[in-house]
């Protein structure tokens, strides 16, 4: 096929030949700097480092390499803004998961972090309220035009929505008259 | 009566994305979240546990080392997999793709044996907690690799009739391929340390 081909193919898979070219390029200096981090996670182990020191550099180092595999290889550092927002979502949603970890309330002395089950409850049920509303908006305003399908999946969303939020409201009361 | 899925080449005016790529990020999200929830247990129970026993008791630190380095190499050769269809050459896909499937047995293989060496020993997830989580978590994280590897190997093989008629839309899928197999390989990034090391 001709070159002016290969560009229109290459350009409307959403990547011009350049493009393309750098993310090859970038692809083999992020395989080697893994590489390195990978012997530097395996030779701090063997450096027997205090449990603290080991545990945070393990995971510095593990979060550097998520972070070049996100940004190159999944090309999160040319994506689309609404791919991002989805994830910086899914980060405030996966924070309560963690916090859930210490949600024991049978310890003692929990740490100053701590989310109860019902804390989380309420996170996830503001998250579902948000979700609803947000999706109503969207069958309403998206283009192009919406017709009967997303107009009554829009209403049904709004009704989910008011639920939510009737239910939210009525477990915040009951949960106030428990221990 | 066929029903074509629209926004699977050019993008949607309202998201500036094809309708695939919005749906596998929605997937990689609920995935994160999946996860997630399985990294919090792993806290939740070693924090739990006055004694945790370091991963090297039961694990075999080369053996991960070995896999972590296949699976970071597949990650490269699926993007130059990508890149190669991105610049019209269907052939060195092929090479690449093929590739990727094969690190995709070789870490599967090395897994194997880990598994089976545990086993033999009688180490089973019943056995104790750590050992419950590990096989937990890279138990569900081996069948995330055999679903990328079944993607991949239907892209690789009759899935690759699509390039014929609409080349565009197949790069896409391979893309989209792509993106779960290196959040597979992301999620071993995690586990390697947590698991064996700390």
């Amino acid at each position: 096929m001709s070159d002016s081909h290969d560009a229109k193919h290459a350009a409307h898979a959403g990547h011009s030949p350049e493009e393309v070219d750098r993310h090859v390029r970038a692809a083999y200096y992020v395989f080697g700097s893994l590489l390195v981090l990978t012997a530097f996670t395996v030779g701090a182990y063997f450096l027997h480092l205090p449990k603290h020191l080991a545990i945070t550099l393990a995971l510095l180092i593990a979060t550097t390499k998520g972070s070049l595999v996100a940004a190159w290889f999944m090309h999160l550092v040319s994506e689309r803004k609404l791919i991002l927002w989805m994830l910086v979502l899914t980060f405030f949603l996966f924070i309560p998961l963690l916090l859930l970890a210490h949600a024991d309330g049978r310890r003692p002395h929990p740490p100053a972090l701590a989310m109860s089950l019902k804390g989380f409850h309420v996170v996830f049920v503001t998250a579902s309220v948000l979700l609803a509303f947000g999706f109503a908006l969207w069958c309403f305003e998206a283009a192009p035009a919406p017709g009967t399908g997303r107009l009554v999946a829009g209403a049904v969303s709004v009704l989910v929505g008011l639920g939510l939020v009737g239910y939210e409201a009525w477990f915040l009361k009951k949960m106030r008259s428990l221990p | 009566m066929s029903m074509e899925i629209p926004y699977t080449v050019d993008a949607r005016p309202d998201t500036g994305l094809t309708n695939g790529k919005l749906g596998i990020w929605l997937f990689l999200a609920s995935e994160v979240m999946l996860f997630g929830a399985l990294f919090a247990s792993y806290v939740m129970l070693r924090v739990g546990n006055e004694h945790w026993p370091p991963g090297a008791t039961y694990l075999n630190i080369p053996l991960a080392t070995l896999n972590t380095v296949i699976l970071i190499s597949s990650s490269v050769t699926m993007v130059l997999a990508w890149a190669a269809l991105a610049k019209n050459d269907f052939k060195t896909f092929r090479v690449f793709m093929g590739i990727t499937i094969l690190c995709g047995f070789g870490f599967l293989t090395v897994k194997y044996f880990e598994y089976s060496a545990k086993f033999h020993h009688e180490l089973f997830p019943s056995t104790n907690t750590f050992l419950a989580i590990y096989f937990t978590l890279t138990g569900l994280h081996m069948l995330h690799v055999i679903g990328g590897m079944a993607v991949n190997s239907y892209l690789w093989g009759p899935g690759s009739a699509l390039w014929k008629t609409d080349p565009v839309h197949f790069t896409n899928r391979v893309e989209n391929s792509g993106l779960f197999w290196h959040l597979v390989d992301l999620v071993w990034i995690f586990l390697f340390p947590i698991l064996y090391l700390l």
